[in-house]
This record gives structure tokens, C-alpha cells and sequence, in this order.
């Protein structure tokens, strides 16, 4: 009992010390300070992705910074940028019950995939800055044909010097 | 660096990730009015949207994996009339953040609402969700059992508002109820819906279809997927609509969906359907609420029909404006009533993320974009070391709620899910003395242990 409570307490004050991060992650999660996402349900983990069928695509993330990346195929957008640490949220983690996961593509990748179904395009319709090269990230899955391919992640505040919109203190 | 938040509902999740983003120095307390997290995303999503719930795993492992930097404090209210005032905040923080949403419902103004048959939408979310607040006590009675006097032997609901939420409870009333068996919903509502006589829900806009608030996803939904239900309009109306020019891409499909999934008003399948018993979902427009008066039993509810100008077309949005003439007045007879006109946005002080900074509408994730707004702007005088409230805490005795005492309520309300049959979803705790009871355990255990842990320690030494 005493054993027990002794490694309990140990475990918690480890837990407590530091964030609850392993392997790989804890090292990405300490360089960026913050972890934002859990892990995709589906994800994978991308050191062992199989370099005979990955598929090369680019990330373009809010400030302009461009990822190279590799990712197997049938694997959606929302899990290669968790794979990557790559801030795409995925509210409703892929079920189509929110558009957070809201990316542009490129114009010949955008038109070699098939339409979004209804439900997709009922999300995209709630999504901020849609353009016509928008797409849902969980449901865009990776295939040979998309080799190259550029996904473009949306602004993530309001443009200001649109709208003016300064925070005040009320 | 110390920062507030004022508010755990999805605002203020948004936020403090935002928070510890751009200040990598701070240390963000989470300041709750609930002793539980999550705000509306645990009591305002319809428990038969268990996907739209899933940001509640992002938002936990968020916490988890940053837990030297956040605090959570559930059960501590702010505010002028609370013990902790807004300007006690301002001695302990470096800078506090409102996130408290918008508790203020519209309303119809120069129109007496009874105090019998008719409630706000809110309150149905709140029963159906078990917020605690369901069941304060006012010169009326308990909210909660109010609600169940009068939805119990119903047969006719009107709601009047033609929003997402307006069809949640459509869609909750409606649907068979063994849907919802498995769901999160409160076992009290569910067992008073299993025997309700209910034949159909009425939803009133003063707009015409174009200008209706819900999403199409959402439409879509209580439509096409709830096996069970009919859903009828004017179809006239309709094509009136369909014809305008300046129809944006999704007014466009959310007409299509109206004109292709449901039934004409006068139409015989509709009588048909009727004659068998089928629950009707009734999506009425340009009616405008003029009036309720009680019944023993029922209350009237009388509303002013309006047609757009023949002229007009294109410009009948709004039957506020001169576009729209005044057709006559009907009356209809319900059970109860909910009024469910939207919220009032932009309210309180200080810096605001969220329904309390914006319009008071809008989906989860707008939030994030919205914290991001605010808080990429913001810059923080770090001139003052900053305590926290956990020294009031202590020195007030407040009882409050610390990230693991929800933690030990959420895995209570798990294991009351599972005892009481459902396979993913939990029963919550409904009363807030309950929770603190829960969460003042596990505290308790927790000094236990470091009490053995300490007596161990000395005896060896």
C-alpha cells in the first residue's frame, strides 16, 4: 500500500514536473513550446513512411514557411500535418462536424479529386476565407496522382488592415 | 507573467492556446463558473452531436500536455455581485481575458411573454444537456420540472426562431427516442420524450426562406438523416426565393435542400403522412409573433403573416423594411413554446474573446480564429509580479474545482454512462454540490497519500 502510494506520488510529481509528452513528440512539443493537437486518431508515424510509394507534397503554413513533405498514400491532409506538427486543428477529428481543418490546394490537384460530397461542402460553407480551391483536410486522401501538390493553410486572424479591427480593453 | 481567463467554454480553450503561443513565459489560470469544463460545447451542443464534442479531446490533451502552465479553477464566479470582483483580478493578473459567451437571449420586444408555456431555448438546452442551472429554484418553481410539467402531454410545440438551434430541438423532440438512448442526453428528459405524444414542432421566422439562420448542415440533417420525421414548407414561397440573383453559394444549396428534400405544405402526400401519424417538422416564414395568451392547458400563440411586395423581389429579406406588406394575423395552439431569437454578443468588460467579444453566433471554431485575433495584437506591461487567486482561494475557504477534480468527475459520470448502458457516453452529475463532493475526494485522497508518503519518509530517515 505504502509502495504504492510512494511510486503514485513519484509518478504524479514526474507528471507534474514536466509536460506528459514521449519519443518524438516531447522533443517537436518542447521546440515549439505548445502542443495544440492530440493525435490524430488514424495517424502515422512519419519516420516510417515507405520511400518506394510516398507521395511528395508541400505545406504552406499561415506565415508563408514551406514544409517538404512525404506521405503515404490514403492517408487524408489532416493526418499528414499532424504526422508533421503542422497547425491544422481537427475539431471533430475528421467526422465532418466543423470546418477547422479548412486548407487551399493547388489548381491541378484541386481538379484531379473527385467533388466534395454535400456534407463537405455544407462545412466549407462555414469556414472562414473560402476560396474556390477550398477543401476539408480530412477528407482529401493522399494518391500517386497528387504528387507535388501544394496545400495552403488560410490566414489565421482577421486581416486588420481590411477591417480596421483593433482589440480595446472595454 | 500571470494571465486570467475567464471562462472554460471554447472561447476560452481558444484563447489561452493562443496566450501560450505568443507569451512563452506565461502561465494562463483558467477561471470557471461551473465547476466543470468546456462551457457550451458540454451543455449547449445537442447531445445527439457526440462528433461535434470531440474539440472536448483536443481541448483535454491541450491542458494535459502544457500542465506547469495552466491552472483550471472551476466553481469561481466573477463578477460585481460575486465575492471575486473583476477589479480583484486586476491586482492578481498581469492581464485578464473575458471569455463568458452571451448569456443574454434576444427577445420580442412590446410582446408579454407568459410565465407558463413559454421558455427560451437555452433552457431546453440546459435540461437536455443537465446543466445545473436547470434546476435553481425561482418564485416560480424548479426550472426543470416547469419544463417537464409542460412538454409533458404535448402535442404541438412552436418554436419561434429559425436558427441551428431552433432545429436542435425540433430534431431532439422529433426523432424516435431510442436514437437518443445512446447519447449523453439527461436520463430524465430522455424518459419523459419516450412517453411523449408529441405530433409536431412549428418553427416561425419573420423572413422569408432565403433569410433563415440555419446552416445547411444542419438542415440537412433534421431533413434528409432522422429517419421519422417530414419536413414541410410553402414550396411557393420557396421558388419565389430561388428566383433572386444575389443568392450567395451556400443560401443556394440550403434552398435546394428545402425545395428537393421536403414536402409541400399542400400537398396531399403531406395530409398522407399526417393521416399516419408521422411527426411533422413545420418550417413556417414570414410570421411574426405578435402575441401569446394562456390557456389552462395550451397557450395561443398569434402571429402576424407578411408577404413580400410583387415588386420587390430580391429585396424581401427583411420584412422589417417597406418590402414587406402585412397580410393578416393567425393563431396557433401549443403546448409550449420556445423562443429562440439568438444571443446578445459583444457584453462585459476588459479584453473579450469569443461570443462576449463578437456577435454572440457562430460555430466552435470560430473561436480560435477570433483568440487569434485578439490575442496576436495584445501587449503585456510585465511590471508586476503577479500572485494568482489561489492565495484567495485559500484564505476565503472557496470551494473550488482543480483540473484533477474534473478529472475525477468526468471519469464519475463514465462510469454512471457505462452502469447505466451506454456504450461511449457518460450520465452527467447534475448538481453542483455533487461535483464539488466528487472533486473534494479525489483532494482529499490526494493529501492522503502525501500524508503516508511524508509519515513513510520521516520513519525511515
Amino acid at each position: 500500500m505504502l509502495r504504492q502510494a510512494l511510486l503514485r506520488t513519484l509518478r504524479r510529481a514526474r507528471a507534474t514536473a514536466a509536460p506528459r509528452v514521449t519519443g518524438a513528440r516531447s522533443i517537436a512539443a518542447a521546440r515549439r513550446g505548445v502542443h495544440c493537437s492530440p493525435p490524430a486518431a488514424h495517424g502515422y508515424d512519419p519516420r516510417r513512411v515507405d520511400p518506394s510509394t510516398a507521395i511528395a507534397l508541400t505545406f504552406v503554413d499561415r506565415d508563408g514557411a514551406r514544409h517538404a513533405l512525404k506521405a503515404p498514400p490514403g492517408a487524408s491532409l489532416l493526418e499528414v500535418a499532424h504526422a508533421n506538427h503542422i497547425d491544422l486543428e481537427g475539431a471533430c477529428e475528421g467526422s465532418l462536424a466543423c470546418s477547422t481543418c479548412h486548407v487551399y490546394l493547388d489548381q491541378p490537384s484541386f481538379d484531379l479529386l473527385a467533388e466534395p460530397c454535400d456534407d463537405e461542402n455544407d462545412m466549407l460553407d462555414l469556414a472562414f476565407a473560402l476560396t474556390e480551391l477550398s477543401r476539408l483536410g480530412c477528407q482529401v486522401k493522399m494518391n500517386p496522382q497528387l504528387e507535388g501538390m501544394q496545400v495552403t493553410l488560410p490566414p489565421a486572424t482577421r486581416n486588420m488592415a481590411v477591417d480596421g479591427f483593433v482589440p480595446q480593453p472595454h | 507573467m500571470r494571465i486570467a481567463v475567464v471562462g472554460a467554454g471554447p472561447a476560452g480553450f481558444y484563447a489561452t492556446q493562443s496566450l501560450l503561443k505568443r507569451f512563452p513565459d506565461c502561465t494562463v489560470d483558467l477561471i470557471e463558473r461551473l465547476p466543470v469544463p468546456f462551457g457550451l460545447v458540454r451543455y449547449g451542443v445537442a447531445p445527439d452531436h457526440p462528433a461535434t464534442k470531440k474539440v472536448i479531446n483536443t481541448f483535454s490533451a491541450f491542458v494535459n500536455s502544457n500542465r506547469s502552465r495552466i491552472n483550471f479553477y472551476g466553481n469561481v464566479a466573477v463578477g460585481d455581485d460575486q465575492p471575486l470582483k473583476p477589479s480583484h483580478l486586476k491586482d492578481f493578473y498581469n492581464l485578464t481575458i473575458y471569455a463568458t459567451g452571451a448569456a443574454h437571449p434576444r427577445t420580442l420586444p412590446g410582446v408579454h411573454i407568459p410565465s407558463r408555456f413559454v421558455y427560451g431555448a437555452q433552457d431546453f438546452a440546459f435540461w437536455a444537456n443537465g446543466h445545473p442551472d436547470i434546476h435553481s429554484t425561482s418564485a416560480q418553481g424548479k426550472l426543470s420540472e416547469r419544463i417537464e410539467r409542460d412538454v409533458k402531454g404535448t402535442e404541438n410545440v412552436a418554436v419561434i426562431g429559425v436558427g441551428n438551434v431552433a432545429i436542435d430541438i425540433a430534431r431532439l423532440l422529433l426523432r424516435p427516442v431510442d436514437d437518443l438512448r445512446s447519447t449523453d442526453i439527461s436520463p430524465s428528459v430522455l424518459e419523459l420524450l419516450s412517453e411523449s405524444p408529441i405530433k409536431s414542432v412549428s418553427l416561425f421566422g419573420r423572413k422569408s426562406p432565403s433569410g433563415a439562420a440555419w446552416t445547411t448542415a444542419a438542415l440537412r440533417e433534421v431533413v434528409t438523416k432522422i429517419p421519422g420525421i417530414i419536413t414541410t414548407c410553402d414550396h411557393g414561397l420557396l421558388r419565389k426565393d430561388m428566383e433572386m440573383s444575389q443568392l450567395s453559394r451556400s443560401k443556394k444549396s440550403m434552398l435546394k435542400v428545402l425545395s428537393e428534400k421536403t414536402v409541400d405544405l399542400n400537398s396531399a402526400e403531406l395530409h398522407h403522412h399526417e393521416h399516419q401519424g408521422s411527426r411533422i417538422l413545420r418550417l413556417e416564414f414570414l410570421k411574426t409573433p405578435i402575441a401569446f395568451s394562456e390557456n389552462v392547458e395550451s397557450v395561443n400563440l398569434r402571429l402576424q403573416c407578411s408577404q413580400p411586395a410583387k415588386d420587390m423581389v430580391g429585396e424581401h429579406l427583411n420584412p422589417a423594411t417597406k418590402s414587406c406588406e402585412v397580410r393578416d394575423t393567425i393563431e396557433s395552439v401549443c403546448g409550449v413554446v420556445f423562443l429562440s431569437l439568438g444571443y446578445v454578443g459583444g457584453q462585459g468588460s476588459g479584453y473579450r474573446v469569443g461570443w462576449a467579444n463578437g456577435k454572440g453566433a457562430g460555430i466552435i471554431g470560430d473561436n480560435k480564429w477570433d483568440a487569434e485575433t485578439v490575442i496576436s495584437s495584445l501587449s503585456i506591461p510585465d511590471t508586476m509580479n503577479a500572485v494568482g487567486i489561489s492565495h484567495w482561494l485559500s484564505s476565503t475557504g472557496h470551494r473550488f474545482v482543480s483540473w484533477e477534480g474534473w478529472e475525477c468527475i468526468d471519469a464519475v459520470e463514465k462510469k454512471r454512462g457505462s452502469e447505466y448502458g451506454r456504450k461511449d457516453e457518460r450520465v452527467k452529475l447534475e448538481s453542483v454540490e455533487e461535483m464539488l463532493q466528487v472533486a473534494e475526494r479525489q483532494a482529499q485522497n490526494m493529501n492522503g497519500f502525501n500524508q503516508q508518503f511524508r509519515t513513510h519518509c520521516e520513519s525511515r530517515s
